[in-house]
């Protein structure tokens, strides 16, 4: 069976590598001992490392800003001795580095196994740390893995360490059982001849180093990008797997800024307001400018207490979607915090609780809720009492405290309003023993209440 | 017999509370009963009742009755009338008037302006409850009484329903009694929805009706409210029982429920002439409407209000920290909309047996379903304590805090956008940390870390 000859790339991101400004491709090439059979008229692994020469020659001298790097596996020791770590970075990344690999795979005699993932997962290593390239690799294999390694494992140990892994295959005549075994690596391209060979390798590297770049415009409620410093996480959309986080941001000419994103697969974009926005199945047309524009119109909700407060616990407000149950965000007093325009019901963790309904927040001006400053009031009982604090309002009683045993001096912080408080001796045995205290909470103003 | 019905009783420990605006006090006295008549004096008053007209049947009883009356205590009584000043034809809707205004001993003069009384006008009956509304002294203590007798429905273009109701909503008086003399079904339907509503089929009705009244209106009455357990016994007490006027939702009682020395709820006294909405003040509070009451007897009512403990605390010993107390436990009743109550960490608090909803104010918030409250049982729950996490910030900036729920990445909070350190309490968990500095144009600027929160521990993270 004609073995065949197989080209992947890896397109390795990170949140931190995506915006490119040196785009690093790493070639990692099968050397094993069936490379040496002849593909067409030549050698597979001369056919692939002259390809490989020519083709990155070419690119070093139309684009500064590439480097390659060679790393080669199964070279170094013969099949016979099944050497399932033959693998070696042989022309770490540097520029122009045609003339080095060129040198390199004149040393180069294939030989041996095929430790494809093992060489996959050492080649990590061959990047240089800097946060701002934009990596891939591009495997060039003509058979299977032989040494027991799963790609697909690997693959999923790439994604644990965020790390996108969307691979081209390119090979010959691939069999159902090739097929199978690369499955989990995506794409792969089919080389049915030598030339198809050069223009796939071109093709595929092209739009590893294409610049396809993002620009996520948070409109406002005039259809304007203005909004902006928020978080905003790309999943992968199949695996829903986070890939980026980010916090949106404007550049210094105050528009969104440009990022640049691996063009093939598809996304999910999650805006993270309160409540989110999200745009899914994002797909990116390689080698352009692509915007992707959510409404995201947001209003302030400035929460205020009017006046000096001396608690150091701030009163806190649930905010619920209008006519929800789901509670929103948490948010304290004197703060202000932004929420998609829109209609929310809050529920103010006063005592008594405060409740406004349908408070409409949207882009300008912001809304302000203001609540007065508690009161204390201070209860003096002289005996042991059963006691309920009751708050008066519109004709009806609400209950807003039970003192099951009340026996000392006791002190709240209440709303300002009209209270009354029911007591009764602990052992009281008749209800006319019911004592009633009706009294008036202002701010700030402490009431005594003797019982 | 009636001398004996009559003595005043209602020296009850509890203010009533009608329209009373006083602070911090208890009014302990005996309120005065004022009793306004109002009496029809309309053309159709002449036509005859028995063997003479209506309106010699009603001077005569109205005169009986008025003399029963006269001396007793903490009564008052007036006297207006309507449709004795124009004749009908005139269509006088301003036909009212107080012929004898709330006074002591002023029961002869009232037989006597009864006496003089000649019908000849129309029945503008919501226009003198209107005017009646200010016969009435201004006085917070005490029982205001109306008593229409009329043998017509409303001539004018008012709904007496509607302005008997908004009147007993001012408090200006309790629930109205209405006797129709004689009334077909058009007065019945006209008129019965002002208040309790008698209809005399003959002068003895006539006399009947206006001796229940009076027995209804001055004689104390009692209930007894069982607060009924899971088991249906009268076991639950303590709690404030409110007592509304349920056709005009004045606040009429408090009362904290009490089972005296033989272990039975202890009765309650309440005003007879009303009926009434009573809420136990448990959580949630529990309702028993429409409760009428009949005179001179201890009304029983059953209420369900099983009841049990619910008790919230933190995992472990935690240290009593400002973070740890600050968290409150939002509580609602399963399947259920809207908040029964707000609880602290560390406290015990009494339910109405059943299954609740807690959410924990942690972040993320911590939510139980399906709580079970049963009878007299007290109910733990522990949630873990929070880690905290001091967020370093070098300068100021924009992130927030990514939870990971499941497999998802859900934002919890926003951090403040000013530099320095900013400490967050956080649930055992996994965690990302976003943030970029203020001053940044670049999204690739934004840094992230990946933070682990272990029940009671702290974290750091520093940008």
């Amino acid at each position: 069976m004609l073995k065949k000859l197989i080209l992947f790339v890896f397109l390795i991101l990170s949140a931190e590598k995506n915006f490119a400004q040196i785009s690093r491709v790493l070639i990692v090439l099968d050397g094993s001992g069936s490379m040496k059979q002849k593909f067409q008229q030549q050698v597979k692994f001369e056919l692939a490392g002259n390809i490989l020469v020519s083709f990155i020659d070419s690119m070093e001298r139309t684009n500064p800003k590439v480097e390659f790097a060679l790393r080669v596996l199964g070279h170094q020791y013969p099949k016979a001795q099944n050497n399932c770590k033959d693998t070696k970075l042989e022309v770490p990344f540097a520029k122009k580095n045609s003339e080095n690999i060129k040198q390199a795979l004149k040393r180069i005699t294939p030989q041996g196994q095929t430790p494809i993932t093992y060489s996959l997962e050492q080649s990590l290593n061959d990047f240089p740390k800097d946060t701002t390239a934009f990596n891939s690799i591009i495997l060039i294999t003509d058979g299977i893995e032989t040494c027991n390694g799963n790609p697909c494992d690997l693959a999923e140990s790439f994604q644990q360490k965020r790390i996108a892994l969307k691979p081209f295959i390119v090979g010959l005549g691939i069999t159902d059982s090739l097929k199978k075994f690369f499955n989990c690596l995506g794409t792969y391209y089919d080389v049915a001849d030598e030339n198809e060979f050069g223009g796939v390798l071109n093709a595929v590297v092209k739009q590893a180093l294409n610049r396809t770049t993002v620009q996520v415009n948070l409109l406002d409620a005039y259809g304007m990008p203005t909004e902006t410093n928020v978080e905003m996480s790309f999943l992968d959309h199949y695996s829903q797997k986070t890939l980026f986080n980010f916090i949106h941001t404007l550049d210094a000419n105050g528009i969104p800024d440009t990022l640049r994103l691996d063009p093939k697969g598809r996304y999910d974009l999650i805006i993270h307001t309160f409540p989110s926005a999200r745009k899914n199945n994002i797909e990116l047309l390689p080698g352009k400018h692509n915007m992707i524009a959510l409404d995201i119109p947001q209003g302030k909700l400035d929460l205020k207490i009017d006046g000096q407060t001396n608690s150091y616990t701030p009163v806190q407000c649930i905010v619920r979607k209008v006519g929800t149950e789901e509670i929103l965000y948490v948010q304290d007093f004197n703060s202000t915090r932004k929420y998609l325009a829109g209609d929310y019901d809050l529920e103010i963790l006063t005592v008594p609780r405060i409740y406004k309904y349908g408070v409409r927040l949207q882009q300008s001006p912001e809304t302000e809720i203001h609540i007065p400053v508690p009161g204390t009031v201070t209860l003096q009982p002289m005996q042991l009492v059963v006691a309920t604090l009751l708050f008066k309002e519109n004709n009806t009683l609400t209950k807003v405290y039970d003192f099951n045993a009340l026996k000392s001096n006791t002190s709240l912080q209440i709303q300002p309003g009209e209270y009354i408080l029911i007591s009764r001796p602990d052992k009281g045995k008749r209800a006319n023993l019911t004592q009633q205290k009706i009294f008036t909470v202002s701010s700030n103003k402490t009431t005594q209440v003797k019982l | 017999m009636r001398n004996c019905f009559f003595i005043l009783i209602f020296s009850i420990a509890v203010v009533t509370l009608g329209r009373s605006k006083s602070s911090a006090q208890t009014i302990p006295s005996v309120p005065i009963t004022r009793i306004l008549f109002l009496v029809d004096a309309s053309s159709s008053m002449m036509v005859s009742w028995g063997n003479e007209p209506r309106m010699n049947v009603a001077k005569r009883i109205l005169g009986e009755i008025i003399d029963t009356l006269k001396r007793k205590p903490n009564i008052e009584l007036g006297l207006r009338v309507y449709g004795s000043q124009s004749v009908s034809s005139l269509n006088d809707c301003n036909d009212t008037k107080l012929l004898v205004p709330f006074g002591t001993d002023n029961a002869g003069i009232i037989k006597e302006s009864l006496k003089k009384l000649e019908p000849m006008g129309i029945t503008p009956i919501s226009m003198s409850m209107e005017k009646a509304a200010y016969d009435y002294p201004k006085d917070n203590n005490s029982r205001n009484i109306l008593i229409l007798i009329t043998d017509g429905a409303e001539s004018c273009d008012v709904d007496p329903c509607a302005v008997s109701l908004a009147l007993q909503k001012n408090g200006v008086f309790l629930r109205p009694f209405i006797i129709g003399l004689n009334a077909d079904n058009t007065i019945i339907s006209n008129l019965q929805c002002m208040g309790a509503f008698y209809n005399a089929q003959d002068p003895q009705g006539f006399k009947n009706a206006m001796q229940q009244i009076l027995n209804a209106a001055l004689n104390p009455t009692y209930i007894q409210v069982n607060l009924l357990d899971i088991n249906n016994n009268a076991s639950e007490t303590d709690a404030v029982m409110t007592f509304y006027d349920n056709r005009s939702g004045a606040i009429r009682y408090n009362y904290t429920h009490t089972l005296n020395y033989k272990g039975i709820s202890d009765t309650v006294n309440l005003d007879p002439v009303s009926a009434y909405n009573l809420v136990v003040q448990t959580t949630p509070p529990v309702e028993l409407k429409d409760i009428e009451l009949a005179p001179k007897s201890i009304n029983k009512v059953d209420v369900p209000a099983p009841q049990g403990y619910l008790f919230i605390k933190l995992q472990g010993t935690t240290i009593n920290n400002n973070i740890n107390n600050k968290i409150k436990c939002l509580i609602k009743q399963s399947e259920k909309y809207g908040t029964v109550h707000v609880q602290e960490i560390n406290s015990k608090q009494k339910f109405i047996c059943g299954k609740y909803d807690l959410e924990f104010l942690t972040l993320p918030r911590t939510k139980l379903h399906n709580i079970d409250i049963a009878q007299s049982k007290t109910t733990t729950i522990e949630i873990p304590t929070p880690g905290v996490l001091t967020i370093q910030k070098s300068v100021p900036g924009y992130g927030g805090i990514l939870w990971l729920n499941g497999t998802n990445w859900q934002k919890i909070y926003t951090l403040g956008e000013f530099g320095g350190v900013e400490t967050v309490a956080l649930q055992p968990g996994t965690y990302k940390i976003i943030f970029r500095t203020k001053m940044s144009k670049k999204t690739t600027d934004s840094k992230e870390q990946l933070i682990n929160i272990t029940e009671g521990g702290t974290a750091s993270a520093k940008f």
